[in-house]
């Protein structure tokens, strides 16, 4: 069989999957990172590009020439609670497909210290890994497609809240015209963990659309749906990115710039709307990622991305 | 922990207790040795506001998303049984829980451990 049958076979077996599983979720078990999504309010399953967008869209994975590095923190906090979330990945292309290993944390540490006599000296360490492979076809053609293999592992201080468990995500990526994209990802499909109290957890499964646009005036205009197993359609997202060209002529640089902008607007549970920015600054092979989420629950989030690829970028 | 109930009101008129792994209303269960209940097994998380107030309580996943909200009247206490806006039983996991009561608001994490 030759590479192309390979290829094929492959893209014939994602539709098959995709398909057959058709169908849906949140699950609190994995969260979606990366500075980029969140500076365009999570209008991303379209506009993912590289290893900061495999949570949205595995196809993701595919838009590597050759090999990226990335790596990312937030922390969310509400008076003395702060949770903390930090990702780390690699990617590279081997022949025709693009492998990438990536992992990341969610953790919470807190004791009860002052709160009431009754819990004085409580305390709580908790800890969320999900490790991502991600298995891309990677051909930078009108259509990408990708698999992630997910496995959850939790720890925590407190007896019997441990687990571990296992899932998939699909994605495709295609272009329907020189200057639209249109993305779908089915996600947390056959995801569950199992508890070391003895319950097993389902995770419900999600589906993300979404497209972008380059705009006459220069935006990149992208919206996305999310439709969860449990809540139906859960939330909708738009956002807005523009890449400039900053000079300095006297040292002859050059600083690619982007910015960003989103609206996230959650159509389930407290159904509110939070604003997004962000901005991106390239220099040599080094991409930094910064993004501002308001947030109505707890203190507004700040996210750093930095993202190094092993070739120059593609404007 | 080897306050009473009754000590940890006294000593907290400004906003009351809270209970992991208390068992049903009514009850007069003192805390667990570690801030988590079981939902399978009747356990709730309770907070019992001073005389004078109620209770809001918000709870949100580590998604930051709403999973529960209750608010209860003047000298009630209110209490989380474990299920989402839905009804339904949330997953084992850590919560952030957010509770406003007296003139206070503190927010702390808790675990469902079913």
């Amino acid at each position: 069989m030759t590479l192309s049958d390979n290829r094929v076979v492959f893209k014939a077996l994602v539709l098959v999957v995709v398909t057959f599983f058709a169908y849906t979720s949140t699950a609190d078990a994995a969260v979606n990172w990366g500075a980029t999504a969140r500076g365009m309010g999570e209008a991303y399953v379209a506009s993912a590009s590289g290893l900061e967008g495999i949570s949205y869209n595995p196809a993701s994975g595919g838009i590597i020439e050759k090999g990226e590095v990335v790596s990312s923190v937030s922390r969310s906090s509400q008076n003395s609670v702060k949770v903390n979330y930090g990702t780390i990945g690699a990617g590279m292309r081997v022949r025709d497909y693009n492998h990438s290993l990536v992992v990341n944390r969610t953790s919470i540490s807190h004791n009860f210290n002052n709160f009431d006599l009754t819990t004085e000296g409580l305390s709580l360490d908790y800890s969320k890994d999900v490790y991502y492979y991600n298995l891309a076809t990677g051909s930078k053609s009108d259509h990408e497609f990708a698999i992630n293999l997910k496995y959850f592992s939790v720890d925590s201080s407190l007896t019997g809240v441990t687990a571990s468990g296992r899932g998939f995500d699909l994605g495709y990526l295609t272009k329907l015209s020189d200057r639209t994209r249109f993305g779908v990802a089915a996600l947390n499909l056959a995801a569950s963990r199992d508890w070391a109290t003895g319950s097993e957890e389902t995770i419900p499964r999600e589906i993300r659309a979404g497209f972008n646009h380059e705009a006459d005036f220069g935006w990149l205009v992208a919206g996305d749906v999310v439709h969860h197993e449990m809540d139906g359609l859960a939330s909708v997202h738009l956002g807005m990115e523009r890449w400039w060209i900053l000079e300095e002529t006297d040292f002859e640089f050059e600083y690619p710039v982007a910015f960003r902008f989103g609206l996230e607007k959650r159509l389930v549970g407290q159904k509110d709307a939070n604003v997004s920015l962000g901005f991106s600054l390239r220099r040599n092979k080094g991409n930094f990622t910064y993004a501002y989420q308001q947030r109505s629950n707890f203190d507004n989030r700040h996210i750093f991305g930095y993202t190094t690829s092993f070739e120059p970028f593609v404007e | 922990v080897d306050a009473s109930l009754a000590d940890a009101l006294a000593a907290s008129k400004d906003f009351g207790v809270v209970v992991f792994g208390n068992k049903g209303p009514g009850s007069s269960s003192t805390n667990s040795s570690s801030p988590r209940f079981d939902p399978t097994q009747g356990e709730t998380l309770k907070v019992i506001p001073p005389q004078s107030s109620g209770a809001t309580i918000k709870v949100f996943s580590l998604k930051d998303e709403l999973v529960f909200e209750e608010s209860s009247l003047t000298g009630q206490e209110v209490e989380w049984d474990g299920s989402d806006l839905n009804g339904s039983l949330v997953s084992t996991g850590v919560y952030v829980v957010k509770v406003t009561s007296g003139n206070k608001t503190k927010t702390f994490p808790v675990a469902v451990a079913k």
